[in-house]
């Protein structure tokens, strides 16, 4: 018996047996009946082991095939994740998305936009190598930053980022809005190392980020056609934090006021006047991001040494430096003035 | 004659005397599959000669299927002279051991794999 087959223990060598002592019965008709009887029901065994057999065979075979094609499902599902923001390949591997065009919901979001300064105009000027290792060293670190403080990537544009907070359950909006604004001074923080990693490569110019960010009602949903759609976000509210990203100082941090009154408990800022802005009808009060109120002294660009300290790499335009910048230089020349002076 | 499930179809062409499956079969057990194995039986009888089955469009037979399968076939033994002729599908995977295992059901079964 293989371990495939029916646990029967009568084989044909016990109906030989059988046959044997039919001789001693032959004479018996009842003895004849049941040597008869035996041979048919050993038939039937065998017919069902057969069975048993080739049925095992077709479920491996399917279950194999099973295998083989949620296998090929996961690698599929491993490389849409790079295409797809966290929130919609969550919701398609979850089963919950309505991809049909036209499903749509009406949703609190903090919005976020950024792109590079003068960006399209150096992209003549690299090599494409280079070009290519500025543009994903810096989205590959965007993306990072975005990821740990649990934002949505949109979509990428070249050098543009949107980002969305708020469309799921498990923040507040003011949550959401610190969490983005928290993301941004991130992102501004991370800048000068890539800098001096770009420099490195050969991309010399000083390449700063600007940052548009807007609170509100917006809708997000499936827009496209049947054939191929976006699972993005529309509205006034969306166009506003693009708008503010156009007006932003460089290197600075630029949101509305309703963005402003839900984070101004931990996150500092300035006024940075009433805008009007294209496409939007009513003029939009801003402000300038300077820090977070709760932020680590050190992380400008004074690095403590142990008994000394670093100072790192300082670009000051007084046409284009954002407030963050000029914060970050006034209170790093005065950490390092203090401790030359210890 | 036809039977149309949610996801499959059997049709019974009394012209040319072939069974065609179509679909996903994937019922529960012995009793789902009682109308069939009975849709099967009646194909057989309307047809002289033996049956002839076409599965190049069953994409899926689970196991309660085959087993339904394997059993009609096996009756065909107390058919002293029958043939049966399968044509299965070679993009299909299940079809290549599946099929195969019924010539050792009906050693005279003529397999055709398209």
């Amino acid at each position: 018996m293989s371990g495939d087959d029916l646990p029967i223990s009568l084989t044909s060598a016990d109906i030989d047996r059988i046959g044997a002592l039919q001789g001693s019965l032959s004479e018996h008709p009842a003895g004849r009946e049941a040597h008869e009887l035996l041979v048919r029901l050993v038939d039937d065994l065998d017919t069902a082991q057969m069975i048993h057999r080739a049925v095992l065979d077709h479920a491996t075979e399917l279950e194999n095939d099973l295998s083989d094609k949620n296998s090929q499902i996961n690698s599929l599902i491993d490389k849409m994740k790079r295409y797809l923001s966290e929130q919609l390949y969550q919701q398609i591997v979850g089963g919950q998305v309505d991809t049909t065009a036209g499903s749509h919901k009406r949703v609190h979001l903090t919005v976020f936009f950024s792109d590079i300064v003068g960006f399209t105009d150096i992209t003549d000027t690299l090599e494409p190598e280079t070009l290519s290792f500025v543009l994903n060293s810096y989205l590959n670190e965007m993306a990072r930053i975005c990821s740990k403080f649990g934002g949505a990537i949109d979509k990428f544009i070249g050098d543009a980022v949107m980002i969305y907070f708020g469309d799921d359950d498990e923040r507040t909006p003011q949550d959401a809005a610190r969490d983005c604004v928290n993301m941004a001074l991130q992102m501004q923080q991370s800048m000068e190392p890539l800098r001096v990693k770009w420099a490195e490569e050969g991309c010399r110019h000083p390449l700063k980020m600007r940052i548009g960010i807007n609170s509100g009602y917006c809708t997000v949903g499936n827009f496209g056609s049947d054939e191929r759609m976006d699972y993005t976000l529309i509205g006034g509210n969306v166009n506003v934090a693009a708008r503010l990203e156009g007006q932003c100082p460089h290197g600075g941090i630029l949101v509305s006021e309703t963005t402003h009154q839900m984070v101004e408990e931990v996150i500092e800022s300035e006024p940075f006047g009433t805008l009007e802005l294209k496409g939007v009808s009513r003029p939009v009060i801003t402000h300038q991001v300077l820090g977070n109120r709760d932020a680590d002294p050190q992380s400008g660009l004074f690095r403590d040494e142990g008994d000394g300290f670093k100072l790192d790499a300082i670009h000051y335009d007084p046409d284009h430096s954002s407030s963050i910048e000029l914060r970050q230089i006034r209170e790093s020349l005065e950490q390092a003035l203090k401790r030359l002076s210890d | 004659m036809k039977i149309d499930g949610d996801d499959y179809s059997i049709d019974y062409d009394s012209e040319s005397g072939i069974t065609r499956f179509s679909g996903s079969l994937r019922l529960n057990g012995t009793d789902e599959y009682a109308p069939i194995a009975g849709f099967l039986d009646e194909a057989h009888a309307d047809k002289s000669g033996g049956p002839s089955w076409d599965l190049t469009a069953l994409e899926f037979l689970n196991s309660s299927g085959i087993n339904m399968m394997y059993k009609f076939i096996i009756g065909l033994r107390k058919e002293p002279g029958v043939t049966m002729m399968v044509i299965g599908s070679s993009k299909i995977a299940w079809q290549a051991k599946s099929l195969a295992n019924m010539k050792k059901f009906l050693p005279s079964l003529e397999l055709n794999i398209q």
